[in-house]
């Protein structure tokens, strides 16, 4: 006797979920069937275990140890200025938090902007630290200066008219520079800010299993407690053309390129992570600009 | 002061009515991360992490669910991520958790023990389900929570997990087979005749 129809008929019994039709169907099978009987009374023995299971109250260390998170991130956003890697071309700055949605609609100034940070000098010649310094710390927009035609400019603008809001710019060191057997799920050239271990695995998922569990091994919860990652993916017609990511702000990178004069024409498919913090922002797609040399 | 004003002060970055949304909700989520973690520590950690990922994506919440659809939501994702990367960073494939050093319940009991009118005392088999529950897969265990032990229906566990009503329908069904299975297998059940 096939009882898997009766067994799946015992489940939703138990949820109120038969039809009369089916009641009476479930009924008539039970009468002939010890086993599907027996079970059933093993179903509802659980039912009610599960029924009888006592709520538990949580330790005050929950609440509290959210509401010291959420306090000791603001302080962080209000002290000065990090300085991230080695490269050149540091100007760092540290920003309100300003995540940008992939829909990238503009966000108002909310509670959670931070205040203003110090900015550092020395600047140096990267392309992207044109951004001056007034004697009071308020920064200029280079996105906005650089008119944008895309819709992040509108942010850009929103940004610019509030001085509480800067850009983040940072030197970033690639941590992990990983060869890719082909593009696979991935787009040509992408680009991505990761935030949690979700977003991170939901990114990876095109990879092959090893190489997923390389990368996911070395980042865990607490990595993402108030570490982010920065994704990028490119596509090359030569394996000799090497890469350097020297910086983001809310909606590019900025990748360094360099070819050599002369190398090998194999494709290849680089998957570059570079570690930085909560300054980083939220995770979202960024566009990739290149800096060639 | 409803759900939906707490949330819209909170937006606006006030921490105080964070934490009465927090205070209305953490007695579900807490209960929540316990039932999918099996243990206390985890289960901490999870629901702060829950209630963190609250307050840093609170700009982003649209108010299409309720603040506490949405904190759930948020949770019980965070469990099925923890589970999973605790399995895949277990070197050994085990089936079953590691047992308390007290609990000397050896995993076979031969037939004989049991008569077929025996019936187990309502505590023990809460413990013995309890345990059962840890032993099963992530999304079983996630599933018989949700409709166990919040009370979800299919329709909003449908919702919470981008599923039909009838995926849930039969998860569930599978789910609580599952758990039996291990029930007989712990020698809690008697194996009777199979099916």
């Amino acid at each position: 006797m096939n009882c898997e129809r009766y067994l799946d008929l015992l489940s939703a019994r138990l949820d109120g979920a038969l039809t009369q039709e089916e009641e009476r169907e479930l009924m008539q099978h039970l009468q002939d069937c010890d086993a599907c009987r027996a079970i059933a009374r093993e179903l509802e023995d659980i039912h009610s275990a599960l029924a009888d299971a006592t709520r538990v109250q949580p330790p005050k260390e929950l609440a509290q140890g959210v509401m010291e998170r959420i306090r000791a991130q603001r302080t962080a956003r209000r002290t000065s200025v990090r300085r991230l890697g080695t490269l050149a071309a540091a100007l760092v700055l540290c920003v309100g938090l300003y995540p940008l949605l992939r829909a990238m609609s503009p966000v108002g100034n909310t509670g959670m902007v931070m205040e203003a940070a110090d900015a550092e000098a020395p600047m140096q010649s990267a392309r992207y630290a044109e951004q001056e310094t007034a004697a009071d710390g308020a920064l200029l927009d280079t996105a906005a200066e650089k008119g944008k035609a895309s819709g992040q400019t509108q942010n850009s603008q929103a940004a610019s008219r509030n001085t509480q809001e800067y850009k983040y710019a940072c030197a970033t060191q690639a941590k992990k520079k990983l060869r890719l057997s082909d593009t696979d799920g991935f787009g040509k050239t992408e680009a991505w800010v990761l935030d949690s271990v979700q977003a991170m695995e939901a990114f990876l998922a095109p990879l092959d299993g090893e190489t997923l569990s390389e990368v996911t091994r070395e980042y865990d919860a607490e990595f993402f407690r108030t570490g982010r990652l920065l994704a990028v993916v490119v596509r090359e017609p030569s394996s000799s053309i090497t890469h350097e990511v020297t910086g983001l702000d809310e909606v590019r990178v900025w990748v360094k390129r360099r070819v050599p004069q002369a190398g090998d024409s194999d494709i290849a498919c680089w998957l570059i992570l570079a570690e930085g913090d909560e300054c980083f922002g939220s995770a979202r797609a960024l566009d990739v600009e290149w800096i060639q040399e | 002061m409803t759900e939906q004003e707490l949330v819209q002060r909170a937006q606006k970055g006030d921490e105080d009515s964070f934490a009465r949304l927090m205070g209305e909700n953490e007695t579900r989520i807490y209960n929540l991360t316990l039932r999918m973690t099996g243990n206390e520590q985890d289960a901490l950690d999870l629901a702060q992490e829950a209630f963190f990922n609250a307050w840093k994506g609170l700009k982003f919440f649209k108010g299409d669910s309720s603040f506490s659809t949405w904190v759930y939501r948020l949770a019980t994702n965070a469990c099925i991520d923890h589970l999973r990367r605790k399995k895949r960073r277990q070197d050994i494939s085990v089936s079953m958790p590691v047992v308390d050093e007290e609990d000397d319940r050896p995993p076979d009991i031969p037939d004989e023990r049991y008569a077929p009118e025996q019936v187990l005392e309502r505590k023990q088999l809460r413990q013995a389900v309890t345990r059962g529950l840890e032993q099963l897969s992530a999304e079983h265990r996630q599933v018989l929570i949700m409709r166990e032990l919040d009370g979800l229906s299919y329709q909003e566990i449908g919702q919470l997990l981008g599923l039909e009503a009838g995926t849930v329908k039969s998860r569930i069904a599978r789910a609580r087979l599952a758990l039996r299975k291990i029930l007989v297998e712990t020698g809690n059940f008697p194996p009777g005749p199979s099916s």
